[in-house]
């Protein structure tokens, strides 16, 4: 049976793996998110008043944060598509302290106190619904879709030129993202029974960025590994307690120098493919 | 009374506009030179405030702590340039990025582990701790030194980049890498160069906004230093000079909002100042005509 | 015969650099239409006008009779105008069955995009077939030969189901036996009714390929007609055949 300390891993494990999918849906199209921890304030603070003020029972009030997120994703992916590269970072970086400050100064939801009064939701309940996006977003990995997301990726140019709609296909991906990352804060507030601000600053937009760039940004298996090594590691690094958050950023260093695609990319599974075929 | 109240506000807006004006010219020596956002910049700014109030503190004069604060920054971030920049100087721009993202990480935990997370006060003692009155405005010693050690830095920098073959060689790698290395300038030390300078830079303001708060978190990188990137492209990222007038204009900004606005609106000002921006004019106020024009087929 | 296309009076500038000057032709229905010159004579740039790429300063372009210039890249690709690249432009991440699964995508509704779909697969492996290029599927297309890459941006750009289809030197990168079996393989296409705008500078080649030919130099057209009339040309002659002999 597993520990309640335990329960705490697997539910954190689990919405960071949320947090890392709603980044690597939106890098897949080639855009780098460094705001997505407002994404999952909007859902945090949305469906906890929506449980607690409102009396809404906990999925749709899900539901809907999410809904609303992919709105918020909507009208900051629009100006996105002016912007490229570093910029398109830089402004979501802006996004997301806009979001934190915005909450500081936000008074219905307790400001710079924070809010409370939600209830706790079961492991399972949490489990679920990040297997539920992970299986949404693995199974839209092998769609002709997602071949478009990635052309948008490759060339965007081109892209265009043979056809496809690329301002649809960010839009969607943007919109995809907040949601996920909305559903990530819903959870995490209905698991902390607290929220704050300040849970949703710049290092957990960070902390998304790094556990998917370290598991493998081309796939969303990679986010899995990525979570988990995050997670797990700082229990296997006992005594480096301290130094944790120093030794995730040399991993991330290392990773990038070495293996720029992350621990896993998508050759592990054309080599199963390839293995399958050659017996 | 209003009016000198707000000078006073104007004065402490420009101050704090000063040491924006350090940290986003840092950003952008990297940003215009060689295309690519040091994260770690800000946290480099944070550790060269450490840096510089461990020595004030253990006696040695403001004038000496200074230059060795920025000494180190300097070191920190030529290491940064070695490890996590030039192996990957090849690679799409956010590669690198995410690196110097990986070192900051890194300082801000070691700077967590050896300082502590507690603020870290610092009490200014004989020529340091005057104020000077006009009315009911008052500018304090080191507010001016502040100013002056923002301006003298300033012009080093213009003079170094305008007039030297190093700034020749950077303004050459800032057009184009592959030309300037037919024009005999060596890319790999102009990059440490441009490292280098902005290291300085960062280490200088740390010093500085240390002194001018008298109070410091490992948390000043991100509470601080991440905000130079929105002054850097109010002033336009690739026109190293916008910095100096989007400074002054968003420290005033943000001292402003904090006296007339509540202080937790600053950011939410400041942010917003920088997408807006962003979307209106991305080359920023002084940059060039943008040359985002559609690639060749 | 009908038009599929109309490019008429185009001027098309670069700063101070006239790419294109006044000019216009016609494409028949179900021909190929070559396009020869020097290099820098302007040829890639009316791809890139016709396909949305640029926009000239001047001119009409017409698809089937309705005017397209000015619509995004995207729309005119969907209303029936597909390409190859001079400079190769595979997606580097696919392999070349992805790029064929990819290059069907756009016309279909959202949702089918995201069902698998069995006509898709077949038109995907006929496509790979008809350009020789099945043995491959599963490669990553950019780690392919050049000539390879050709044939895949051939059947990327075929699975599109173009009415009017643009090669920009397809053979550029092959052999002998290759050109000659692509010669085959488009005349093919032509003969079903496929019309084919394509560029190319080996002249022998485009004689025998082409049932009319257009010549491009310094921006300008300088002649038009069938192959033979244009070997005959006095002006093409000493444009371009002069210089290669
Ligand atoms: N995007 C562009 N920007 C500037 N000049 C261009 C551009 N595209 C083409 N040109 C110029 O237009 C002229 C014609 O080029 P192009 O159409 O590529 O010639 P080619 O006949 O060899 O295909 C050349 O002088 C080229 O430099
Ligand atoms: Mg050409």
């Amino acid at each position: 049976m597993m520990s309640s300390y335990q329960a705490g891993l697997v539910a954190d494990g689990s919405i960071l793996l949320l947090g890392a999918l709603s980044v690597y849906v939106i890098l897949s199209t080639g855009q780098l998110s460094l705001g997505n921890a407002g994404f999952m304030a909007i859902g945090a603070y949305l469906s906890s008043w929506l449980t607690v003020s409102a009396g809404m029972p906990l999925t749709p009030a899900i539901v809907v944060s999410a809904a609303v997120s992919a709105v918020f994703g909507l009208i900051i992916g629009f100006p996105a598509l002016r912007l490229k590269g570093l910029y398109l970072a830089m402004a979501t970086l802006g996004f997301g302290e806009m979001v934190r400050t915005f909450f500081l100064n936000f008074e219905p939801t307790g400001g710079a106190g924070g809010f409370s009064g939600m209830e706790h939701v079961p492991l399972w309940y949490i489990l679920g619904w990040t297997a539920f996006v992970l299986a949404c977003v693995m199974i839209c990995e092998r769609t002709r879709w997602w071949l478009e997301i990635r052309a948008v990726n490759d060339d965007e140019l081109a892209a265009g030129l043979v056809g496809m709609n690329t301002t649809v296909t960010k839009l969607m991906a943007f919109m995809t993202g907040a949601a996920i990352a909305a559903v990530a804060g819903a959870l995490l507030a209905h698991q902390n029974l607290y929220i704050e601000p300040g849970n949703f600053g710049f290092d957990r937009s960070t902390e998304f960025v790094l556990a998917m760039i370290l598991g493998g940004s081309s796939l969303a298996a990679g986010s899995i590994v990525g979570a988990a090594l995050l997670i797990m590691l700082p229990e296997l690094l006992r005594d480096f307690v301290d130094w944790r958050i120093a030794i995730f950023g040399a991993l991330l260093v290392a990773v990038l120098l070495v293996r720029r695609q992350g621990i896993l990319d998508r050759n592990v599974f054309g080599l199963a493919k390839f293995w399958r075929r050659a017996n | 009374m209003g009016v000198s109240i707000f000078i006073q506000q104007v004065l402490n807006g420009l101050t704090l506009g000063a040491v924006y004006t350090l940290i986003a010219l840092a950003f952008s020596l990297v940003m215009g030179i060689l295309g690519i956002l040091n994260l770690a910049i800000s946290e480099i700014f944070m550790i060269g405030a450490f840096i510089g109030f461990s020595l004030i503190m253990s006696g040695v004069p403001v004038w000496l702590a200074l230059p060795g604060a920025m000494a180190v920054a300097a070191v920190i971030s030529m290491v940064i340039a070695r490890i996590g920049y030039e192996p990957l100087r090849n690679a799409s721009h956010i590669t690198p990025m995410l690196s110097t993202l990986g070192f900051s990480m890194i300082l801000q935990n070691f700077a967590t582990n050896t300082w502590g997370s507690d603020p870290m006060q610092l009490t200014l003692e004989g020529w340091l701790d005057t104020r000077f009155h006009f009315g009911l405005v008052s500018l304090s010693v080191v507010q001016i030194v502040v100013f002056a050690v923002t301006l003298g830095l300033c012009v080093l920098t213009a003079l170094l980049i305008q007039r030297t073959d190093i700034g020749r060689g950077l303004r050459a790698v800032a057009e184009n890498r592959d030309v300037s290395r037919i024009l005999g300038v060596r890319p790999r030390r102009m990059i440490l160069v441009a490292f280098a300078l902005s290291g300085l830079l960062a280490g200088a303001a740390g010093v500085l906004v240390g002194l001018h708060y008298s109070v410091i978190t490992p948390y000043i990188g991100v509470d601080i230093g991440l905000k130079a990137i929105a002054v850097m492209i109010v002033g336009g990222a690739t026109n190293i000079w916008g910095a100096l007038l989007a400074g002054p204009i968003i420290g005033i900004l943000e001292v402003l909002t904090v006296a007339y606005g509540g202080a937790a609106m600053r950011d939410f000002i400041v942010y917003g100042m920088m997408i807006a921006i962003l979307l209106v004019r991305p080359q920023g106020l002084l940059g060039g005509s943008s040359k985002t024009s559609g690639g060749r087929v | 015969m009908a038009n599929v296309l109309e490019f008429h009076d185009v001027d098309q500038s670069f700063g101070g650099i006239k790419a294109l000057t006044d000019v216009s032709f016609d494409i028949p229905q179900a021909c190929i239409t070559g396009i020869i010159g020097p290099n820098g004579a302007g040829k890639t740039t009316i791809f890139n006008v016709i396909t949305g790429a640029y926009r000239p300063d001047r001119g009409s372009v017409r698809l089937n009779g309705q005017e397209i210039l000015g619509l995004a890249p995207y729309r005119i690709a969907r209303a029936g105008i597909s390409r190859t690249f001079q400079n190769i432009r595979l997606f580097a991440s696919m392999t070349v069955w992805e790029h064929m699964l990819l290059s069907q995508a756009p016309r279909t509704p959202m949702l089918s995009r995201i069902l698998p779909s069995r006509a898709v697969a077949e038109r995907g492996e006929r496509m790979m077939e008809l350009f020789g290029i099945s043995a491959v599927r599963d490669r990553i297309a950019v780690s392919l030969p050049y000539g390879v890459q050709r044939k895949v941006e051939m059947a990327r750009a075929y699975a599109m189901e173009p009415k009017l289809l643009l090669l920009d030197e397809p053979v550029a990168g092959m052999n002998h036996d290759e050109a000659e079996d692509l010669r085959q393989t488009l005349q093919g296409l032509r003969d079903k009714g496929l019309s084919i705008l394509i560029i190319e500078h080996d002249m022998r080649f485009m004689m025998n390929l082409c049932d009319e030919m257009h010549v491009m130099n310094y921006g300008r057209k300088i002649a038009g007609g069938r192959p033979a009339e244009i070997q005959r040309d006095p002006a093409v002659i000493a444009a371009y055949l002069g210089e290669d002999a």
